[in-house]
């Protein structure tokens, strides 16, 4: 008999855990490019840290470089934005689809409901069901 | 002059080089970052509130950390923010191989979380399955609280960020394995949150946290002979003997035959199966039937511990029959 398997998370049936668990910004002090990330960064950035605590913030500057943001996810994997020349709402923007995005890649879902529960009724079997009569 | 002849184009670069490291000054190639550091001897007023507001014992003398940002988003992740004793948070997550002076270890929690973790696993299983066998009961809590299990969970919850640890010396027989100390990691998220906010806080972060989790039961009930164990089955209950019929069949002399059988207890079919021959088809109908009456679920069920909820009556299940004995 193969071993059996473990647990499988289902997120939000229980408790919901974010996915997302640091955002780190780099941004560089000289460059034009990184003008709407310093407004953002002295603007919005703190506001968006209380709101959202179980994010850890980390601003770093990155000297000579386009300003980006990378979002790291509890699967281990990561999402980079560049943020070059962008406005501060805009970078808001960025900011929360990066914090509300788990770290999967992004994936056309085909079908309206996914599940790994049967349906209620049943699915439909041909030794179940009456025959057809004309 | 024999000196080191360099072209224009080398001379610029070099030019725009110096140019740069002057314009920004090494204090500002810095990560903006919580720093762990042991803070020096506070005045013997906060020491004493200090020991006051912890749960440790007031003559062991731990160093007062702050716990770094990562630590502080992962309480927040799973809750730990609501704790009354905030020292908990770095206790949680350091383990017993993290040997340094003055730190407090989750050895002591660890344990206490795994025998509540057990508890209330075990609680929640038992009056949901009445009549499941106590050897597949035992089977399913320990999948549940099992350290391979926990130590998935920890990935999940983001601890390998925070767990603080030391790898044991590479002579050393027995290596320390990341997975042992991530589970306990989170069996001592389970104690913490017993001791600062009671059974039914830990039993509510148990119930949303573990038993949420999917997990088929099926696999885990083992019945060696089906046929056997559900005719002494219908015995012990005074029913009539099981009858397995033919109910619809496909292909039998093809490649591929289907067959539908269903086993009867008189007019109740007790359970139904389908294989490619009679026999498999047979077997899999009465073990169908075992697994229906052995893990029967149980709807809208109050637990023992809700005593302890305020305002909550219990009224206690019956326990259910011990599977038959052949």
């Amino acid at each position: 008999m193969p071993a059996p398997l473990h647990p499988v998370l289902k997120n939000g049936v229980g408790a919901f855990i974010p996915q997302c668990r640091r955002l780190v910004f780099h941004y560089c002090e000289r460059s034009g490019s990184s003008r709407g990330m310093i407004e953002y960064l002295k603007k919005d950035l703190i506001q968006f840290a209380k709101e959202h605590p179980h994010v850890e913030v980390i601003v770093t500057p990155r000297p000579s470089k386009h300003p980006v943001i990378r979002g790291l996810y509890l699967n281990g994997k990561d999402k980079v934005v560049c943020v070059r020349n962008m406005e501060p709402t805009d970078i808001a923007g960025k900011v929360a689809l990066l914090k509300e995005s788990a770290g999967n890649r992004m994936k056309v879902f085909k079908k309206p409901v996914i599940s790994t529960t049967e349906s209620v009724r049943g699915i439909w079997s041909p030794f179940h069901a009456a025959p057809h009569k004309i | 002059m024999a000196g080191l002849l360099r072209s224009p184009l080398v001379l610029a670069r070099n030019t725009l080089r110096a140019s740069a490291v002057r314009a920004c000054p090494p204090a500002l190639i810095r990560t903006y970052r919580i720093d762990v550091k042991p803070t020096k001897k506070t005045s013997a007023a906060q020491d004493n509130e200090k020991a006051q507001a912890s749960t440790t014992t007031q003559d062991s003398k731990y160093r007062i950390e702050k716990p770094s940002a990562a630590v502080v988003a992962f309480a927040h992740r799973l809750g730990l923010n609501q704790l009354k004793d905030q020292t908990l948070l770095l206790r949680i997550v350091t383990h017993p191989s993290y040997e340094k002076v003055g730190i407090a270890t989750n050895e002591r929690l660890d344990y206490l979380g795994a025998k509540v973790l057990d508890m209330f696993v075990l609680e929640y299983l038992h009056t949901k399955y009445p009549k499941m066998p106590t050897k597949m009961l035992q089977d399913v809590v320990s999948t549940y609280t099992k350290s391979s299990t926990l130590a998935l969970m920890a990935k999940e919850f983001g601890v390998e960020d925070v767990a603080r640890w030391i790898r044991s010396k590479p002579e050393l027989e027995h290596q320390l394995a990341f997975n042992t100390v991530k589970a306990s990691v989170v069996r001592a998220t389970v104690g913490a949150l017993y001791v600062d906010q009671g059974p039914i806080k830990a039993r509510e972060f148990i119930h949303a946290h573990f038993l949420s989790r999917e997990f088929d039961l099926v696999q885990l009930l083992e019945i060696e002979e089906p046929k056997l164990y559900l005719s002494f089955l219908m015995k012990r209950l005074g029913r009539e003997r099981p009858v397995a019929r033919l109910m619809s069949e496909t292909g039998r002399h093809s490649k591929a035959p289907v067959f539908i059988v269903g086993v009867y207890s008189g007019t109740e079919k007790m359970g139904e199966g389908f294989g490619s021959s009679l026999k498999m088809a047979e077997f899999r109908a009465n073990k169908d039937a075992l697994t229906k009456y052995y893990l029967e679920e149980q709807k809208d069920f109050g637990l023992p511990s809700d005593v302890e909820v305020q305002g909550a009556v219990y009224t206690p299940t019956k326990v259910g029959d011990t599977p038959v004995v052949v």
